[in-house]
């Protein structure tokens, strides 16, 4: 419904005077002479309406200065009619042209690096351009390659205002400068992002090929003769103007590089951003200061226990442990740790399930000065065997018989360590940079290793968040992850060291969740920190009870949040009762990064920001050469400030390759996190998933991640994992899994193929009951099984009676295979998800509830069928 | 300059608080369209807004950097209103922002059984149908953006009762309901509608403003006395001026109430708080 305009201004000489009697114009005075071609302009970019005149001339005067206007719709006027825009009988010979880049060049509707504002398009000038128009055409497909992030781009150019737009492509990885200012080749598919309208002009007269820009990124480059005069830019608002305005001086100041550098030169090497739009950048992705505060964990907590030394700390089952009594029992167990030997810098391992014991030990070793190595005892032994091993353990606080072949090391029970008579307690250390902590994580390659994290990084990620979050001796917080997992360590010190009740969560509890739901209620939990899959569990628990929940912040971590999968929990509990903060992390740089309110509004945008760095520590975003990227470009996210951890104990080499100096200010050490992110204008940070998840099918980069987040958004699917396995022939495929609720595995397929690129849609869609999860309440994807070629089949196994018949039946759903009575449930496959789900199903069925701690102990179909019986009999 | 590249039409601009208006809008960036009638009507017993008037308005504006279209319209003809939309599509191609601004205060100053029928209808006509008309003519642009604002310019009148004043109460009063009822047509298009409601406007020379003598005279009070008097209802005890009236009607143009619609804004000095 709009019209498509061009414009031409031409500068009468005579004055006013030389237009011809009889030409109909709409007259206008400017202020000055000076000021007539500005207000020419403004009339030249004036919209047409669509029932209006083709062609509307305003005649711009003051003093003896005049300019005629000449206004016309692109599809009735060419070029050429425009310049006779003063003669007489004009509007009687109109020709109709076709609209250049209407024919061969359909427009990208989506900028994928954009982050638009609605609303908020931007048209500018940049002038002088040095170069001329091959060189415009090769800095602009490298500037485009940058944001799209791709190898290979495709964009239209028009070359002459009445010519047709061609698509064309560039190869820009690999390149010299000479291979880029050869001409582009000219290609027929695709959609165009940016486009380059070339024309030329001469003296006076000015002309405008489009007044709506045609794609999301128009560059109109005016040439006089071979050098270009000025350059046209509007973007759309798909783009952010801050952004157009980078991308624009980009592609000018690479114009004018490209004819100055030797032609054989890479043109990877040429830098995109100049050093102050990179400091510009990374100001933008700096958090801010670290607040002030002590930096010696056992300090901190001192001052806590002296100022309310009755208030409660920890809460064990029924047990209630004071400031007071902590503070005494810890100083108690680092006398005997110091008795051990345990001084500054020795690293002690805990190896102790969630309970009091365990936080008094971690207390007591940093009071003794010591580092404590958290282990968890249901890891297999050689998983532990390997942390002592590579951690250089002495001492291991823990069970004797979880350590069967101790060697060298000593293993004690904390009671053997707390009985030692507490002396005067020695001052603690001082020196905040001392290791608090080694936490060993496994990456996707190699093995565990383990991260130096110094206590000041503790105390200042306390300090980062206190304020925002008011964290305060009102809190009641639970301990529910693992030692081994980092999130336990902001659970544990952001409740003690801001004077908050910390309740432990038993084992069972924490894989039942209905019995941590009733736990939540009882003890008035009012800060919560889960995983997001754990939550999705809650969720679901919370609408089923609808129990009365004191929860004022659940704080996300440890894996990508899809937050589509708040809509209920919003439904129930307002963002003003209780918020919710998602906060993106890793062990390298002490749990928290960044961090995220999520309202509703969020919610129904399918969001995927992680909020802006934490006060204290910053992010950006880089390429491969470490180089940083302006916002909207992804790249990996690189983490900086007061988070950073020491290294890797004991590998130097693994250190300096992900440690690396880059920071904002000179000798600051960044961590380089191996996640793929991108930067928004306003400091905020999308995470987009691995690196390692980003995968080459048929040459495309393809992200895992998107996929997943596709499948996610379909209705009746609850979750989603996306994986890639290499093929033998190089390529390889893309296996997704989904939890489903009323979607059938073909619609997913099907919704993939019509909304994914073909290289993108996955070879397989395998419906699963629940998907494995790993110790943290991550995703486990080594654990997915094999891709369903057909529907899996249903239950055929036949139980001794109709209970176990329906038992068998309930198995074989959720474990997706068939099952005998010797079946066990965890040799095939089950998960604690899979527990849930049999659980759940029984519930729906009429079947009576059996607590989850009773199916780990009768997991075979004949036991479980016993189990499920003497319930209902008892 | 909070208007910038947007395009106005004003009606009963030649004078008083329409040239106020339309010389505001032009300070903040607008273009403007400049309507009214320009010359006088039999039935209404005062000078209504010259050619000459509107000329004027025409001038400040374009000495404030306006591009200005001066357009001669009586609201109460569907066809004149409709072309002088279209002529203003013609020069500017699109519409933003409408001000029904148009209206009569006389023939007033009887009591509700003496007015004559044409007396009635004459008053209606042009405090009320003559915006509904403008409405008609000027939402399917706005629709088509799916933008605008309309700020209709009512008067105390419209929500409380004046004596010897029923037509102009009636006509006032209607216009609110209007504004409600269109705000909720064209919600679901971006396009807004509100009221301003003024109390007693001063009448300054430099906008040739005459209507609160007008009032006065129908009221049968003396001209002279009349600001005095009419300032006792207006607890801010001052006489406002066409500026506060532009104003208000400025924020309601522009994007600083892009949630605002279907309101209906006081500019009265407190004469509504009693
Ligand atoms: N002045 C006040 O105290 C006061 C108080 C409340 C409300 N108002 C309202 O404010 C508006 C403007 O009032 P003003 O004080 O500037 O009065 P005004 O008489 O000075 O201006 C009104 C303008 O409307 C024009 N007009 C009248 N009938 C017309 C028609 N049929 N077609 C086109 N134009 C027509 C007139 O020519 C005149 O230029 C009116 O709607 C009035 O009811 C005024």
């Amino acid at each position: 419904m709009t019209v498509e305009t061009h414009s031409l201004i031409v500068r009468l000489p005579g004055g006013a005077d030389r237009l011809p009697p009889g030409v109909l114009c709409w007259r206008r005075t400017a202020a000055s002479p000076e000021s007539v071609r500005a207000v020419a302009r403004r009339e030249a970019a004036r919209p047409m309406h669509p029932a209006a005149a083709p062609v509307r001339r305003v005649l711009v005067t003051a003093g003896d200065v005049a300019d005629l206007v000449i206004v016309a719709d692109r599809n009735a006027v060419s070029r050429s009619r425009l310049e006779q825009g003063f003669e007489q009988d004009f509007e009687q010979n109109l020709d109709v042209v076709a609209a250049p880049w209407a024919a061969t060049a359909p427009a990208a509707t989506a900028v994928s690096w954009g982050q638009g504002v609605p609303g908020q398009a931007r048209s500018f000038e940049t002038v002088p351009v040095t170069g001329g128009e091959r060189e415009f055409l090769a800095a602009a497909a490298l500037v485009l390659a940058c944001y799209e992030a791709r190898d290979r781009v495709t964009f239209a150019v028009v070359p002459g205002a009445d010519a047709e737009a061609r698509l064309v492509t560039a190869e820009v990885s690999g390149r010299t400068v000479a291979d880029l200012l050869a001409p582009p080749v000219v290609t027929t598919a695709g959609e165009a992002v940016l486009g380059v309208v070339v024309t030329s002009c001469d003296g006076p007269d000015e002309y405008v090929a489009h007044h709506r820009p045609p794609y999301p990124v128009t560059a109109h480059v005016e040439l006089g003769g071979a050098t270009i005069v000025r350059v046209r830019w509007s973007f759309t608002d798909l783009v952010h103007p801050a952004t157009a305005r980078r991308f624009a001086d980009q592609v000018s100041r690479l114009a004018g590089r490209l004819g100055q550098v030797a032609p054989d030169l890479d043109a990877g090497r040429l830098d995109l951003l100049t050093s102050a739009e990179t400091a510009e950048v990374l100001r933008l992705g700096d958090g801010g200061a670290r607040p002030p505060g002590e930096q010696v964990v056992a300090r901190r907590f001192r001052e806590i226990a002296v100022r309310r030394p009755g208030a409660v700390a920890l809460c064990d089952g029924t047990e209630q442990w004071t400031y007071a009594r902590l503070d005494r029992e810890s100083g108690a167990m680092a006398a005997g740790l110091r008795a051990y030997g345990v001084g500054p810098g020795v690293p002690v391992g805990i190896c102790l399930d969630v309970g009091a014991a365990l936080v008094v030990s971690q207390l007591a070793v940093l009071k003794a000065g010591g580092t404590y190595v958290p282990m968890d005892p249901g890891h297999p032994a050689d998983r532990l065997r390997y942390l002592a091993d590579d951690a250089r353990l002495r001492l291991v606080i823990g069970s004797a018989a979880t350590f069967p072949d101790a060697g060298a090391m000593t293993v004690v029970e904390p009671a053997e360590l707390g009985r030692e008579p507490a002396g005067p307690e020695p001052p603690a250390a001082d020196d905040g940079a001392r290791a608090a902590y080694v936490i060993y994580t496994s990456g996707s390659t190699g093995r565990p290793k383990g991260v130096v994290v110094p206590q000041r990084n503790v105390c200042a990620l306390v300090d980062a968040v206190r304020d925002d979050l008011r964290l305060g001796p009102d809190d009641t917080w639970t301990l529910f992850h693992s030692s081994a997992f980092d999130f336990s360590v902001w659970e544990i010190w952001g409740c003690l060291l801001t004077g908050g009740r910390l309740v432990l969560v038993p084992y069972w509890t924490r894989r039942d969740s209905d019995e941590f739901y009733d736990l939540l209620v009882r003890e008035r939990v009012t800060v919560l920190n889960q995983t997001p899959s754990a939550f999705a569990q809650l969720v679901r628990t919370d609408e089923r009870r609808r129990g009365e929940l004191a929860l004022r912040l659940v704080v996300f971590g440890g894996e990508a949040l899809n937050v589509r999968m708040l809509a209920p929990w919003f439904a129930r509990h307002p963002s003003a009762t209780c918020r919710i903060v998602n906060m993106f992390g890793i062990t390298e740089t002490t749990v928290h990064v960044t961090s995220e309110t999520v309202t509703p509004s969020a919610v129904s945008s399918g969001s995927r920001s992680v909020g802006r760095a934490l006060p204290g520590w910053s992010v950006s975003v880089r390429d491969a050469h470490g180089r940083v990227l302006p916002p909207g470009v992804p790249g990996e996210i690189v983490v900086g400030g007061a988070g950073v951890a020491t290294g890797y104990r004991g590998r130097p080499g693994l250190t300096a390759q992900r440690f690396v100096a880059g920071g904002t200010t000179a000798g600051d050490r960044v961590y380089r996190s191996g996640d793929l992110g991108r930067l928004h204008p306003d400091g905020r940070l999308d995470h987009l998933g691995r690196l390692d998840h980003q995968v080459k099918v048929r040459g495309h980069r393809i992200e895992l991640d998107e996929i997943r987040s596709v499948i996610l958004d379909l209705p009746g699917v609850r979750e989603a994992a996306v994986r890639f396995r290499a093929g033998d022939d190089g390529d390889g495929r893309i296996e997704a899994y989904a939890v489903l609720e009323g979607a059938t595995t073909e619609q997913v397929l099907e919704a993939c193929r019509r909304i994914l690129p073909g290289y993108m849609v996955p070879s397989s869609v395998t419906a699963l009951a629940g998907l494995p999860m790993t110790a943290n309440g991550k995703v486990d994807m080594s654990a997915l099984p094999d891709p369903a070629v057909a529907p899996a089949p249903a239950a055929s196994q036949e139980g001794d009676d109709a209970l176990a018949g329906r038992l068998s039946a309930i198995w074989a759903e959720v474990l997706k295979a068939d099952v005998a009575m010797t079946t066990n449930f965890f040799t095939a496959g089950g998960t604690s998800l899979g527990v849930v789900r049999v659980l759940a199903r029984m519930q729906e069925r009429g079947l009576p509830k059996v607590p989850v701690r009773q199916f780990y102990r009768n997991s075979t179909l004949a036991q479980f069928v016993d189990l499920v019986r003497t319930t209902i009999d008892g | 300059m909070r208007l910038e590249g947007r395009t106005v039409l004003i009606t009963g601009a030649a004078r008083g608080i329409g040239r106020a208006c339309a010389t505001r809008f032009a300070a903040e960036g607008a273009d403007l369209v400049l309507l009214d009638i320009g010359h006088d009507l039999p039935g209404v017993g005062y000078p209504l807004g010259s050619a000459d008037q509107l000329k004027q308005t025409g001038a400040l504006c374009e000495r404030a950097g306006a591009a200005v279209l001066t357009v001669l319209a009586d609201v109460r003809d569907t066809a004149a209103v409709g072309s002088a939309v279209d002529t203003a599509l013609e020069r500017f191609g699109t519409l933003d922002v409408l001000v029904n601004n148009a209206g009569i205060a006389a023939p007033s100053g009887k009591a509700v059984h003496e007015v004559t029928e044409d007396e009635w209808a004459l008053m209606l006509d042009i405090d009320l149908s003559g915006a509904w008309r403008m409405i008609a003519a000027v939402a399917p642009e706005m629709l088509r953006e799916r933008r605008g604002s309309i700020v209709n310019v009512a008067s105390t009148a419209g929500t409380v009762g004046y004596r010897h004043f029923a037509g102009y109460v009636a006509a006032k009063h209607g216009l609110i309901g209007l504004t409600r009822a269109a705000a909720l047509d064209y919600a679901p298009f971006g396009v807004r509608v509100n009221a301003v409601c003024p109390g007693s406007v001063r009448d300054d020379p430099h906008l040739d403003g005459r209507m609160l003598s007008e009032i006065a005279r129908s009221l049968d009070v003396p001209v002279g006395e009349h600001e005095q008097i009419f300032l006792r209802d207006q607890p801010m005890n001052a006489l406002l001026e066409a500026a506060d009236v532009a104003g208000a009607a400025l924020w309601l143009a522009g994007d600083d109430s892009r949630q605002v619609t279907g309101t209906v804004t006081a500019v009265d000095g407190g004469f509504g708080a009693r």
